[in-house]
């Protein structure tokens, strides 16, 4: 089992780039999507005390 | 006219930039000869892209334009007035002064006539091209860097074209002129009216 | 066409019809982003020539698509704004930059992380990777003008106009760099033609790109709501929330 999931880390020997092909874009987009929420999220509070 | 000593301007810094590429390359001879032509476009796009910050700047900022605007002169006329003025501070002399330069930086012979005709397409192009991203950013708070940063992608094209043009001109092949002229005259006939636009909006 | 634009152009309306949409669309891009991973990592194949790696291009490819296709978006909208001038269009427009230089980054980023192990190198002067480079430039320049102009409504259409020239711009951009490449570099690295995609490949794929266009459509409609309500409390300038 442990050698299974070891061997779908390492992906055929290219486990760095496609791991980071894989992890820099997603980080990147969804850290924008949340960046949004949480502003949407203070502007709605600061909407209902005004 | 009131800024008369500023239009020098661009043309000493093209022979300014001259003096960096062969100290930055080297003397070999070698080498500057086969850069000379590309140098030369190098040194235009420079200083093209310095000329191009005080195109519509002080008119905007004195209230020229205003003044124009208000006593309804037309905008087309001032739009073919300013690029014909700054081509003819930039562009013009650069065309003249460029063969003298080929054999400065070592550059062959047989390059002076495509050079000459490849500046004389694309020398208009860099003023047409410049002239509405001069206007879209008036009023920005940096204008300078702004102003080069959003030009620089647009002017490739003419860069490409022009370089690989000189080299077609020897082997007898004129695809790259027939695609500078193809550029120069869309754009000689969309780019002014979107200038025109957009010196409107900016004074509203 | 004109009628549905005129409908919808009104901020308030755009804005029953968004909320609902948005939560909608935040769900469903999260799902179909979530089952193209599994598809991408576990399910599909690797490629007989490239081995694994070609598992980058369910990321590569859908985000090149995106990047193109928001751009397209941006002068689109802002032709549409600069002609009737509807406001929203011209939101719209500016908030689907961001988005346009995270996926147009993504594309160039993995593109040369998927370079490095098939071409060998990670940065060629290609035509296509250099007119890319050249989009990402000009996705930055729309950017920096948006950002530069925060203080009058003048930024408004200096960033539409920037948005209509360079959509002339591109394509003539894009050919003088093929150009250019024909003739620098006749020996491509890139094998031409050659690799059919099988089916096994193109489901990860095309579940990959629905959802980052839904992930696109959330994004964008996300941002207009903030930005509409900003406009409605009277925040002029984007530094007071932040």
């Amino acid at each position: 089992m442990t050698e299974e999931i070891l061997k779908f880390i390492s992906m055929g020997g290219h486990s760095f780039y496609i791991w980071t092909a894989y992890f820099i874009p997603l980080t990147l987009i969804f850290s924008l999507v949340i960046t949004l929420r949480s502003k949407l999220k203070r502007i709605k509070k600061n909407e209902t005390e005004v | 006219m009131l800024y008369s000593n500023k239009s020098w301007f661009a043309v000493s810094f093209f022979l300014l930039c001259m003096l960096i590429f062969p100290l930055s390359l080297g003397s070999s001879e070698g080498l500057l000869k086969k850069t000379a032509v590309s140098s030369i476009w190098i040194c235009v796009l420079f200083a093209n892209l310095i000329s191009l910050e005080s195109l519509f700047k002080d008119d905007y900022q004195s209230g020229i334009l205003l003044q124009y605007k208000i006593n309804k002169i037309p905008f087309s006329i001032i739009v073919a007035t300013k690029l014909i003025s700054h081509w003819t501070f930039t562009g013009f002399p650069i065309i003249f002064l460029s063969p003298i330069f080929l054999v400065f930086l070592s550059g062959s012979f047989n390059d002076i006539f495509g050079l000459f005709f490849s500046l004389l397409f694309g020398t208009p192009l860099f003023s047409l091209i410049g002239m509405p991203i001069a206007a879209l950013t008036l009023g920005a708070s940096t204008r300078g860097p702004l102003l080069i940063f959003l030009s620089i992608p647009f002017f490739l094209p003419i860069i490409i074209f022009g370089v690989l043009s000189v080299g077609s001109f020897n082997s007898g092949t004129y695809s790259e002129y027939y695609l500078l002229c193809a550029i120069l005259s869309i754009s000689i006939v969309i780019l002014p009216y979107i200038t025109i636009k957009i010196l409107q909006e900016s004074l509203k | 066409m004109l009628r549905y634009l005129h409908k919808y152009a009104n901020p308030v309306r755009f804005l029953s019809i968004a909320r609902p949409m948005r939560k909608a669309m935040g769900l469903l891009s999260l799902f179909i982003i979530l089952v193209g991973l599994v598809f991408a990592l576990f399910f599909s194949p690797p490629d007989y020539q490239q081995k694994e790696t070609v598992r980058i291009m369910y990321i590569h490819v859908p985000a090149a698509w995106m990047s193109l296709m928001i751009y397209a978006f941006i002068s689109f909208s802002s032709i549409v704004f600069l002609v009737w001038k509807f406001p929203l269009f011209l939101i719209l427009a500016k908030e689907s930059v961001t988005v346009g230089v995270i996926f147009t980054f993504s594309a160039l980023f993995t593109g040369s992380l998927w370079g490095k192990p098939t071409w060998g190198t990670y940065w060629v002067w290609d035509a296509r990777l250099t007119s890319f480079l050249i989009l990402f430039f000009i996705y930055l320049g729309l950017k920096l003008i948006k950002e530069s102009f925060s203080h009058s409504s003048k930024g408004d259409y200096a960033f539409a106009y920037l948005a209509l020239i360079g959509g002339f711009n591109l394509p003539i951009i894009k050919f003088s760099v093929d150009w250019w490449n024909t003739l620098h570099q006749p020996a491509s690295i890139i094998r031409t033609g050659g690799v059919s995609i099988s089916n096994e490949m193109l489901i990860p794929l095309f579940l990959m790109a629905t959802g980052f266009l839904f992930l696109f459509i959330y994004i964008l409609l996300v941002s207009v709501e903030i930005n509409l309500k900003k406009r409605k409390m009277g925040y002029s300038k984007d530094k007071i929330i932040n």
